[in-house]
């Protein structure tokens, strides 16, 4: 079998894949799009706009701070209603504190089942990114889509807490949060915290 | 010259038609497993952390697609060579994003089987990958396509164009 022949093949191969492709994502559509907003009142000397630039500033401990637009911000510029989004909700330390004397939240920690262990929110359910990677994980049978969802893991250099927050999101929950600061916010504020495996 | 040599040892096409069988086996297992959910795989993806994600969800879509043809073609031996390239070649890519995951610490699971796939990304994954490599290696390097459609196919012509039998090849 000559080269051109190979390559023309391979070419084939490539050429059935993409038109596969192009008809499967025509038939499925794109999926809704999750929006990431902050809170109003989260560091309020930031402007509301946002930032321009992927940059992170600098709060007002030193600590970073995510430069999303706020709800109302994104709101306004886009004439839509928060009931209308698919949005997660970077929260303050504060506003977490609330939520959970309230107990009108059930808290989520995207952490490693190490990190959990060693210390977590009183009550929170371990669900690592890894832990939807084969389907939903077991423990989201332990949640209730009445109540808030809070996800938390190492605060903004952390991804996980979004990427869990969106398979949250997908699952079915119409409000979910994050906190900002994650669990060393948490801590550093000398909040109440469990150790060991918890409930899950 | 390996066609030469193949003559005279009537076991190696065997042992690769296992390898042509098993390699097509586990990519149209892979894409059946994952063409129902392509989401859950663009998840896997990003969690590489090594494609924008503003293409994922595309780029997990052509993966299966691209999985499932080359299965099911090496399994029935169509187009046999370009096949094997094909998934040489992105048995490669894959074995580039295995080792910087596990290089990077990062903990995810390598989404290649679906629901069936538990395992995080670690070491065992990548020698898994590297025996198929290997399969792929063996496959180009002696070109066996014993009981295979391209076989037929050249059979049929050389017979059309009154040459002799495959035996005379």
């Amino acid at each position: 079998m000559n080269s051109k022949e190979t390559f023309l093949q391979i070419s084939a191969l490539i050429l059935f894949a993409c038109i596969a492709t192009w008809v499967e994502l025509q038939v499925i559509g794109a999926p809704p799009e999750i929006v990431f907003l902050r809170e109003d009142k989260l560091y309020s000397h930031l402007p509301a706009e946002g930032v321009q630039t992927s940059g992170k500033d600098r709060g007002e401990h030193g600590s970073e701070t995510t430069t999303l637009p706020t709800v109302d911000k994104y709101c306004a510029d886009n004439k839509c209603d928060i009931s209308d989004l698919l949005a997660v909700i970077y929260i303050s330390i504060g506003t977490t504190k609330n939520l959970f004397e309230s107990g009108e939240a059930q808290f989520i920690d995207a952490r490693k089942r190490d990190d959990y262990v060693e210390g977590h929110i009183p009550y929170a359910i371990n669900m690592p990114v890894i832990s939807f990677s084969s389907g939903w994980p077991d423990e989201i049978q332990l949640l209730m889509k009445e109540l808030r969802a809070v996800v938390y893991c190492d605060g903004l250099s952390c991804d996980a807490s979004q990427l869990v927050a969106k398979h949250l999101v997908r699952y079915g929950f119409e409000r979910v949060l994050i906190i900002e600061l994650g669990f060393p916010g948490w801590e550093e504020k000398g909040y109440p915290i469990e150790t060991g495996e918890g409930d899950a | 010259m390996a066609s030469e040599k193949n003559r005279r040892r009537p076991l190696i096409h065997w042992v690769l038609f296992s390898m042509r069988m098993v390699l097509g086996g586990i990519f149209s297992f892979s894409a059946w497993s994952k063409i129902m959910s392509p989401q859950a795989l663009a998840d896997a993806i990003v969690g590489f952390e090594i494609i924008p994600e503003s293409i994922v969800l595309e780029s997990a879509i052509m993966l299966i697609w691209l999985e499932l043809i080359c299965g099911i073609f090496m399994i029935l031996g169509l187009w046999a060579r370009a096949t094997v390239i094909v998934i040489t070649g992105m048995l490669t890519l894959f074995e580039i994003g295995l080792i910087s995951v596990v290089v990077r610490g990062i903990e995810v699971n390598c989404g290649c089987f679906g629901q069936f796939s538990e395992m995080a990304v670690g070491w065992e994954t990548i020698i898994r990958n590297m025996v198929q490599l290997v399969f792929c290696a063996s496959l180009l390097y002696y070109g066996s396509w014993k009981y295979s459609l391209d076989l037929i196919v050249k059979v049929r012509q050389r017979i059309k164009q009154g040459l002799p039998g495959w035996r005379s090849n």
